[in-house]
């Protein structure tokens, strides 16, 4: 279907300017066609034939007796003629109001029923807003002066309620339109603020490049800034992998050296310490490299498991951990991703906190990893810092793992890439609370 | 018994040099070569008990030179690699290599992972590479990946003893294993080997293993030690 590609094409490079004009035009539109219809109805309208032929018969006899009056009888026998429902009004001059409504049909009925109405040029109007529903008109009479008349009739009501329709339906009908316009048009805006919050992570995805053509322009600047930001962000993760690799081979030459010299044993100690930290610093770079970037597939995995073997090899390694949970609590997951960022928290807690109580437990749809150790804590306004990679606090009780302070950093990327969250606070007892919360779609 | 030997590829000159030095120290013959066709030539001269292959070699990777290798024969061989990811070790493994080593690594880590693979293919507990997998009640036990599944297909974590004492029990199911032997199978693993230790780790085993039913495969034989009681098959 080209027509409709071309039509689609059309849109596409439609400005605001011209989308508003298109709003307009199409609330004008309706507008006249509201008018149409409703003039169309005043026309068709019509009484009940026994109240329009009443209505007629005085109309007529009141027409027939104040021609004949003088002129001074006029106001007087007007008066007369009225009744509750139905009042005359004489005036000297030859005025009439403007007919807000044309009731051509209820006309011709009063005419048909009786004739010399229309000798009389009998008009009709209704007024519009008028909470007595009041048919009025006009009559000329034979030296010119004008008699008019107002009627109640219960029968004008829909009318009138559709000519205050009319008056209120184009701004009602803009209103949505209006609505749905700036909607429409600040949809691709709408996107383009969800995709700005994923620049720089790996859920960053170019945008389609739709709406007016201001926007599509803003998209474009977007994609190419983005592109930018992760050709930088790339080529940075690149060089730190390089140097890691590359050092790598150098430190494995060292330590073989180091293994080969006849060496008081406290130096070799201390030489081997030295080498084991390098290597430790150049992997927790590829971890936080890998926290990102892991194509690991997710997969089940018992967490429960998963938790209670890191706290098994801690006290194998006579450190005091403790679990606190479900026997086997299987969840969706990247099994690398997951573990290395428990045993980051649970190695952070026995490191800084003397101790580590991993307590797993599950809410409506998620699971719920909570790592607290009985130590110093961190300092309040340090809580938020310490989630970023590379920064390095000077105080004493902000925690940095054996180098570069990538241990949480490693923890909060690998979370994020599991769709879930990890939140930091100082326990009331005191020690530091480390809180991973997972999706679980309740999994057995 | 003469020397096993070791050929070594690796294309960095000194790290080649010290490795070699360092093997040779312990008492085997070290052949070198630096790139995929040295090592071809060596190979043709004479078989080896052992290739120890960088993975990351100019020309041919070392990746590469593996599945070759595989193709001609099961001569075992150990990855040595400069990326120590944890996905790497794996990729490694479930290519089939014998075992993987990550760079920096020291003379004691280097001789314990070219003894355990010597071992292990001299046939004192006959794995071969090809089927190191087993299956018992719907589990599954992966040698290679170092990974054991429960019947639903969860990965189920185990420390490095658990795994080694698993390992033990399905090479020999329906056996009573004696106390005594696997305290000597996991000296490796644990550094408190007490008969007590042994009880812990089976006891936390069975609870892995136990996944809701009452009890896990594994029984005590009073006074004797213990027996793996599920049937093991190789699929």
């Amino acid at each position: 279907m080209s027509w409709k590609r071309d039509i689609k094409q059309l849109l596409r490079q439609w400005g605001l300017p011209a989308r508003v004009l298109a709003i307009l035009a199409a609330v004008m539109l309706l507008d006249f066609a509201v008018n149409a219809l409703l003039f169309e109805r005043a026309n068709d309208f019509a009484l009940q034939e026994q109240e329009a032929g009443q209505l007629a018969e005085r109309l007529a006899i009141a027409e027939r007796l104040l021609d004949e009056a003088p002129v001074a009888r006029r106001n007087a026998l007007a008066r007369e003629l009225s009744s509750g429902s139905f009042t005359l009004h004489w005036s000297a001059q030859a005025g009439r109001p403007l007919a807000a409504i044309n009731l051509a049909g209820l006309q011709r009925q009063l005419m048909e029923s009786q004739p010399e109405l229309a000798r009389a040029r009998l008009q009709l109007h209704l007024r519009p807003i008028d909470v007595r529903h009041t048919l009025g008109g006009t009559m000329v009479l034979g030296d010119g002066s004008t008699l008019s008349f107002q009627s109640q009739s219960r029968a004008t009501w829909p009318l009138k309620a559709g000519h205050i329709l009319r008056m209120i339906l184009p701004t009602v009908a803009l209103v949505p339109l209006a609505w749905l316009l700036v909607f429409a048009s600040l949809r691709p805006l709408r996107r383009l603020v969800r995709a700005s919050k994923h620049v720089g992570t790996p859920h960053a995805r170019p945008l389609e490049e739709t709406g007016p053509a201001e926007l599509q322009a803003l998209i474009r600047a977007f994609n190419a800034m983005q592109r930018r930001i992760d050709d930088l962000l790339d080529a940075n993760t690149q060089t730190m992998l390089a140097i890691g690799h590359d050092v790598r081979t150098p430190l494995a030459r060292m330590q073989l050296r180091l293994d080969g010299l006849a060496l008081d044993p406290a130096e070799r100690a201390a030489l081997d310490h030295d080498i084991a930290e390098m290597r430790d610093l150049i992997a927790s770079l590829q971890s936080f490299v890998d926290a990102d970037a892991s194509e690991e597939a997710k997969e089940r995995v018992d967490l429960a498991a998963m938790a209670q073997t890191l706290v098994d090899g801690a006290q194998d390694r006579g450190k005091s951990a403790e679990y606190e949970g479900p026997g086997r609590l299987v969840v969706m997951a990247r099994s690398f991703a997951l573990r290395r960022a428990l045993s980051n928290l649970i190695e952070n807690a026995l490191h800084y906190g003397g101790n580590a109580r991993v307590v797993v437990s599950r809410a409506a749809r998620e699971v719920v990893i909570a790592v607290e150790d009985d130590g110093p804590g961190i300092a309040e306004e340090a809580l938020g810092k310490v989630l970023q990679p590379f920064v390095r606090l000077d105080d004493a009780r902000a925690r940095n793992t054996a180098g570069m302070g990538l241990g949480l950093a490693i923890v909060d990327r690998s979370i994020r890439g599991e769709g879930g969250t990890l939140a930091l606070s100082n326990r009331r007892a005191g020690g530091l609370r480390a809180e991973i919360r997972l999706p679980h779609d309740g999994l057995a | 018994m003469s020397a096993k030997s070791i050929v070594l590829v690796e294309d960095d000159p000194a790290l080649r040099l010290l490795t070699a030095r360092a093997l040779r120290s312990h008492g085997y013959d070290v052949r070198t070569a630096c790139t995929g066709a040295e090592m071809w030539v060596m190979l043709e001269n004479a078989p080896a008990d052992l290739i120890v292959l960088d993975i990351m070699l100019p020309g041919t990777s070392g990746i590469d030179l593996f599945r070759r290798l595989r193709r001609e024969g099961d001569t075992p061989v150990i990855f040595i690699s400069a990326r120590g990811s944890e996905e790497d070790r794996v990729l490694g493994l479930e290519l089939g290599a014998d075992d993987y080593l990550a760079k920096p690594f020291g003379t004691r880590e280097l001789m314990a992972r070219v003894g355990a693979v010597l071992r292990r293919t001299q046939g004192e507990v006959e794995l071969s590479s090809a089927s190191r997998d087993y299956a018992f009640d719907g589990w599954s036990f992966s040698m290679a990946r170092h990974e054991l599944r429960s019947p639903d297909g969860a990965l189920i974590d185990l420390t490095g003893a658990e795994f080694d004492l698993l390992a033990t029990f399905i090479a020999q199911p329906q056996r009573v294993i004696g106390r005594q032997r696997l305290i000597e199978l996991s000296r490796t693993r644990m550094g408190d080997s007490s008969d007590r230790s042994i009880d812990v780790l089976v006891s936390r085993l069975r609870r892995k293993l136990a996944d809701g039913r009452d009890n896990a495969p594994i029984v005590t034989v009073r006074g004797i030690g213990y027996m793996f009681t599920a049937e093991v098959t190789r699929p």
